[in-house]
């Protein structure tokens, strides 16, 4: 009878052994076609570009028109950091095919083009990654071959040394420029890099252990190709549109979500050889169970009107097969770019989101984290961020805005300052949700495939009709084109009262049942509220019967306990768990675990 | 050696007019950005641009980094340039052809420096992120911050009487340390945003500061004691500059044009008014020709005026933010250099 058991056990094991292995091997195999995809376009592009000449490069195929893109790609030098990643990743796949004269060009561009450093964490990050391996490649020379001076030895180590500094921030208190989807690749990009490419074995294992490291970040906030809850930076109409996030294409490429795409953005990593560890892809598309997830992160670098360098931030994602709902706690987090809430989900592509926000805008917002002259800035800015001070932008931090997050209902409350830009909030709803009811109640309930989002106004409002570019154009850089041209369609929810706010409960028809269901469940709950100067206070009971209490700005109470947002760990979900300071990352996916140490530089499993 | 000698100095005396590079007097200009739209525009980069006095041709000195200051280093044997910029703390040993960048990922960006005018190897940098200093020509740095209670320094500079005392400019007040910025204590000017700090060319006891939104304040007594300047006393006050000896000294800001005191700072009097120009940076006297003044604007290159203050015109760069101009060498008087 043992001797029965054992073998049933051991074949149960087998089972399963063989059938993760066949998954892995139906992944990688998947995985490997969408390289070939990203290799066969570039491949037959007679533009000339970096990647078309790196493609060719890696495949040894038209080698000497790799060299003259190349060279051609070369003649004019810009772009800083943006230059800097693809020039050393285009010689890395070609340096052993390339002609003498293609490389002489190389080695001159580096002594004679000086690259910007930049001003944010995804800018050093290029830079710094991109100077590392480019020392490498290049050693022993004097500061006089290089184009800032330095000899070869020392920007080899004065990069090494920031990339291990930006390792222990990140691991330790966590990330500035975070969750960003479309800083993603950046950061994506240059941790690959030196995961495959340096030579020294520090460097890259620490190179594997980031792109770990913001891969596992990524995925545990994934749905659908999109990026989920509150990010630093995103750009509209991204935000709105989320699959024309760069990070989207890297989910078309490592998890196999999203849309096919062509982007620049993934090509280098597509040539690299970088495969991802199965327990990150599988923790990117489990979905069969809800969870809660949250994270700890940071301000950017605060260097005016602020007490603390780097205050931390507060992330709460609550995820399902059909959504996810997420927040940062409010405040000024990062400057521009920054997205506080909203629910995003798996119907209705491009247009896939719901949020709301302040749109604020202020020299002081900017004098925070900018160096120049705070009178100014805001010009500065809008030179290059088109939307900055424009009362309609869909991106946007605010002193006069907080969340508090249960599961998924939200409150969002704002005490805004008679005079602030604006005087009002605005909540965007698309154009093709198959229900936008304002119910009698005052609940706005709304129906997006299995997906249903209820909107309670706590103040009056009115709907504005939106115009925007229907097209999905990327510019130059891969960012998306911000023009707008008349196409009616979306809706803009506007209310003009400066104390104001609102509740949003999101359910699935699994979770709920009916959409009538939903709305039925809805008008039995209407928020009371205080909405005064000074005094701004909600309370509510959730549609899972949870009180959530919530006065403006940081006193929340959860079934009358208050909330300590300070406990927040780094992360701390089903599937990521690490704590403040320790510079450990545990994935936990089923009966697997993967550990990132960045103190020991080791992975364990 | 003597022959070599003698020829390198007639084609100094043919070619340069009778300077040597390092020491022909030009006009160097710190470009941070170009304006938006533009791209890099008519310029070919940014960084330091350079314009001998006797010529009109404005040169890239590069490197290509936004550049919110510059500074000098002269001795008998040896004249430095530094910049202070983006990608850090720059040298040069040889007018600008090469640059070296002294600084490394600590320091983030350099809003100023100040070369310690005698000992070559003594250098401070104000950042964002606060003062360094440097013992060892920019070898190694180390913060000097001990005292402040704000991080963002715009400026910092020596006095011009005694090598041991600087002052820097803080967001909640003006700092001055008496012992090479190893301690720092607040001067009360009595309003925060102090942007400019300016120590009087002759009379050292003389300081001004522009501020953020008070305008100028002045002090008769190296900085114990304070009062509002008349004229400027509610603008964003980004920059002053003065004739060599100090008789005239003029300021500029944010929508203020530009304003000249000949009362050391006490009362100001506004002599053009830039109506179509947003920030004026920076100004700077030619020490030369005291009638020759210059301003750098956001994004309108560098403006120019050859009466003193009563007309102007675009005199180069014109898609330039230009946060920093200077004369240099300047023009010696009672055997100092300027």
């Amino acid at each position: 009878m043992k001797s029965v058991k054992r073998v049933t056990v051991f074949l149960i094991l087998l089972a399963s052994t063989t059938a993760a292995q066949s998954d892995r091997a139906t992944y990688l195999k998947e995985f490997r076609q969408r390289v070939e995809h990203i290799k066969h376009v570039y491949d037959t592009s007679q533009a000339s570009g970096f990647y078309q000449a790196a493609v060719r490069y890696a495949l040894r195929k038209n080698v000497r028109q790799a060299d003259s893109m190349f060279v051609e790609a070369l003649r004019v030098p810009r772009g800083d950091m943006f230059w800097m990643f693809p020039v050393i990743g285009t010689y890395l796949n070609g340096r052993e095919v390339m002609s003498a004269e293609t490389k002489a060009v190389v080695r001159n561009a580096w002594k004679t083009y000086a690259p910007y450093r930049g001003d944010t964490e995804n800018h050093w990050a290029m830079y710094y990654a991109s100077l590392f391996l480019a020392a490498e490649q290049w050693p022993n020379l004097p500061g006089s071959e290089w184009y800032n001076g330095k000899s070869s030895d020392e920007n080899r180590e004065e990069a090494k040394e920031y990339l291990f500094d930006w390792a222990r921030i990140t691991t330790t208190i966590g990330q500035g420029e975070f969750d960003s989807p479309d800083y993603f690749a950046e950061y994506a990009i240059s941790t690959i890099l030196l995961a495959q490419y340096a030579q020294d074995p520090q460097v890259r294992q620490l190179g594997k252990m980031l792109t770990e490291y913001i891969f596992a970040d990524f995925a545990v906030e994934h749905l659908d190709g999109q990026y989920l809850g509150g990010f630093s930076r995103i750009y509209q109409p991204a935000v709105y549109k989320p699959l024309l996030s760069t990070a989207s294409a890297f989910a078309w490429l490592y998890f196999g979500t999203g849309e096919p795409t062509s982007s620049g953005w993934i090509v280098l990593p597509a040539l690299s050889g970088y495969e991802l560890p199965e327990i990150i892809y599988t923790i990117a598309i489990d979905r069969s169970k809800p969870y809660v997830h949250k994270e700890r992160k940071r301000v950017r670098n605060v260097i005016r009107y602020g007490k603390e360098k780097n205050p931390p931030v507060y992330k709460y994602t609550y995820v399902t097969k059909n959504y996810g709902l997420g927040s940062l706690h409010g405040g000024i987090l990062q400057p521009i770019q920054q997205h506080t809430w909203g629910v995003r989900y798996t119907y209705g592509r491009p247009y896939t989101a719901i949020f709301g926000l302040h749109p604020y805008w202020s020299g002081m917002e900017l004098g925070m984290f900018f160096p120049e002259e705070v009178k100014t800035l805001i010009a500065d800015v809008v030179a290059s961020k088109g939307t900055y001070n424009n009362p309609d932008k869909w991106t946007s931090a605010s002193p006069f805005e907080r969340t508090f997050q249960h599961k998924n209902t939200l409150i969002v409350l704002y005490d805004i300052a008679p005079g602030t830009t604006a005087e009002h909030i605005n909540g965007f709803f698309p154009r093709n949700l198959q229900e936008r009811i304002v119910d009698e109640s005052g609940w706005i309930v709304c129906k997006a495939g299995d997906t249903y989002v209820g909107w309670y106004p706590l103040q009056e409002y009115e709907w504005k009709e939106e115009f925007e570019n229907p097209a999905n154009r990327l510019n130059d850089v891969g960012r998306p084109v911000l023009e707008r041209e008349k196409e009616t369609g979306n809706w803009r929810l506007r209310s003009h009262k400066l104390q104001n706010g609102y509740v949003v409960e999101v359910r699935s028809k699994d979770e709920i049942g009916s959409f009538e269901r939903f709305r039925a469940e809805l008008k039995k709950r209407i928020p009371k509220s205080t909405l005064a100067p000074g005094h701004v206070a909600v309370e509510y009971t959730t549609l899972g019967g949870d009180n959530m209490q919530f006065r403006f700005p940081e006193d929340r109470k959860l079934n009358g306990v208050a909330v300590d947002l300070s406990r927040t760990k780094l992360f701390d979900g089903p599937y990521l768990q690490a704590d403040v300071g320790s510079q450990r990352l545990t994935m936990t996916y089923r009966n697997k675990k993967r550990v990132l140490d960045f103190k020991t530089l080791t992975i364990s499993e | 050696m003597s022959v070599l000698w003698f020829v390198a100095a007639l084609f100094q005396m043919t070619l340069l007019g009778g300077w040597s590079e390092g020491e022909r007097p030009a006009i160097y200009a710190a470009v941070y950005i170009v304006r938006s739209g533009t791209a890099v525009g008519t310029l070919s980069g940014i960084g330091l641009f350079r314009c001998f006095r006797d010529d009109s041709t404005w040169v890239n000195l590069r490197p290509n980094t936004i550049t919110p200051g510059v500074g000098f280093y002269q001795s008998e044997s040896k004249t430095v340039l530094y910049l202070a910029g983006g990608n850090g703390l720059h040298r040069s040993t040889d007018g600008g052809k090469s640059w070296k960048v002294l600084t490394g990922w600590q320091t983030k960006e350099v809003l100023s420096v100040a070369p310690d005018p005698v000992d070559e190897r003594i250098l401070y940098i104000s950042t964002p992120f606060g003062i360094f200093k440097s013992t060892d020509r920019g070898t190694t740095w180390h913060e000097k911050m001990k005292g402040w209670t704000t991080w963002y320094v715009r400026r910092v500079i020596i006095d011009r009487e005694d090598r041991q005392v600087l002052y820097g400019t803080g967001e909640d007040a003006l700092y001055v340390s008496r012992d090479g910025a190893e301690s720092w204590q607040t001067l009360s000017v009595g309003v925060p945003g102090i942007k400019w700090i300016f120590q009087h060319p002759v009379e050292g006891n003389v300081l001004l500061v522009g501020t953020e939104d008070h305008g100028v304040r002045v002090s008769f007594d190296r900085g114990a004691t304070w009062r509002r300047a008349s004229g400027l006393d509610t603008s964003a006050v980004y920059s002053f500059a003065s004739t060599p000896e100090g008789a005239e000294i003029y300021a500029c800001g944010f929508r203020t044009g530009v304003w000249r005191s000949v009362d050391n700072g006490a009362s100001w009097t506004q002599i053009w008014n830039a109506s179509d120009l947003d920030a004026l940076y920076t100004i700077c006297v030619d020490p030369y020709d005291t009638n020759h003044l210059l301003v750098g604007t956001n994004g309108y290159g560098i403006y120019a005026s050859h009466d003193r203050g009563r007309t102007w015109r675009q005199a180069g760069l014109p898609d330039a933010h230009v946060k920093q101009i200077e004369v240099f060498p300047g023009r010696r008087r009672r055997g100092v250099r300027e």
